[in-house]
């Protein structure tokens, strides 16, 4: 259940991270957010890490995320704990 | 007596994790198709989004302004036969223009214009809700006509938190920006009588609104943004990736400015 959860919840975090990687690569023209000054974020230098958005980044962390806790779920990785340890692992990350 | 019978309530506890399993795979589903459509109807209304409407129909309404815009004429800085050319849109206005003009562009001046890499365009790019950036294009046109556009370009960035937006990233700082550019024209030695002459008149304004016009036939939308060699990279880039770009682009230039050799025979002695 808890493996079920963490995945739903990267799946989530993957869209959000793919829809500003989308705006910083120019597809989306502006941010929706209710405080404002994610433009201002987005488009700062610390947006920029190792020569690829920040919000890239996000994307694959979530993505691979997604898809270790997904691989938890199966029957066959149910009763094994290394997954939740390398969960745990890349929490750190 | 020994029971081999499976407890009554085995079935349903089998059942219990299949059950799960499929709420959880039509969480999954709901997940993706929401955000997918969600994805996809930004992407078809690029001004949807809270508050981002208005901003967009400013920039609609701006852009119908620039249509009789006469030809562009950008600052310039470095040796204009530069196999790359770096063009800059910015606002003077703009915290994360200031944050590249402040941190970054030093370095681009150095290693890269000053090095006769590349050749650097400045572009105005005055952005609708910051009030006084028109005022400090025009004092920077103002500098630019006693040749020191560059000079009060860096002042005017590097000066931001003293006459544009106030932290809040709304208000300004203040509504009569004036004195403070004229102090910046006195600093870096300008005739100040003739700044404020010039300042008042806005005699430069036409420059300005052709810099922003040529801004808006390129499609900028955002502040700073970077056209290296007509490769259009918005954002304020870091160094790093400025300099690759301009490599890219001067090792592009050079392949096909080198005419392929003429097939000539191996010479034989």
């Amino acid at each position: 259940m808890r493996r079920m959860t963490i995945a739903a919840l990267a799946l989530v975090g993957a869209f959000v991270a793919l829809y500003l990687t989308m705006y910083k690569m120019g597809a989306i023209g502006h941010l929706a957010c209710g405080l404002g000054g994610c433009e201002r974020v987005n488009t700062s230098s610390w947006s920029i890490f190792v020569g690829a958005p920040v919000a890239a980044w996000g994307l694959a962390f979530y993505v691979v995320t997604f898809l270790v806790a997904l691989a938890g779920t199966s029957a066959r990785y149910a009763t094994r704990p290394e997954l939740s340890y390398l969960l745990a692992a890349m929490s750190f990350v | 007596m020994a029971n081999n019978n499976p407890p009554r309530n085995a079935k349903s506890a089998a059942a219990k994790p299949s059950s799960q399993r499929s709420v959880f795979i039509g969480v999954l589903i709901a997940i993706v198709v929401v955000g997918g459509a969600a994805i996809a109807y930004l992407m078809k209304n690029p001004s949807a989004g809270e508050g981002s409407a208005t901003a967009q129909a400013a920039y609609d309404s701006l852009q119908a302004n620039y249509k009789n815009a006469g030809p562009a004429k950008p600052y310039v800085m470095g040796n204009p036969s530069a196999p790359v050319v770096i063009e800059e849109f910015a606002d003077f206005e703009c915290p994360v223009c200031g944050n590249y003009a402040t941190v970054t562009e030093p370095d681009v001046r150095k290693q890269i214009v000053q090095a006769g890499l590349a050749y650097y365009k400045y572009y105005d790019f005055p952005l609708p809700m910051h009030h006084n950036t028109q005022f400090a294009s025009n004092a920077a046109a103002c500098a630019d006509e006693q040749g020191k556009f560059w000079e009060m370009h860096d002042q005017l960035y590097a000066g931001q938190d003293s006459w544009g937006l106030n932290p809040d990233g709304e208000t300004q700082v203040t509504d009569n920006p004036k004195p403070i550019f004229v102090g910046y024209a006195n600093k870096i030695g300008l005739n100040a009588a003739q700044f404020e002459k010039c300042y008042d008149s806005r005699k430069y304004q036409s420059r300005v609104d052709a810099n922003t016009a040529e801004g808006f036939k390129r499609g900028v939308n955002q502040t700073p943004t970077f056209f290296i060699n007509g490769t259009k990279m918005p954002g304020a880039l870091p160094y790093d990736m400025i300099k690759s770009a301009v490599d890219a682009a001067a090792a592009t230039a050079a392949a096909s400015a080198a005419k392929p050799p003429a097939t000539k025979p191996p010479a034989t002695k």
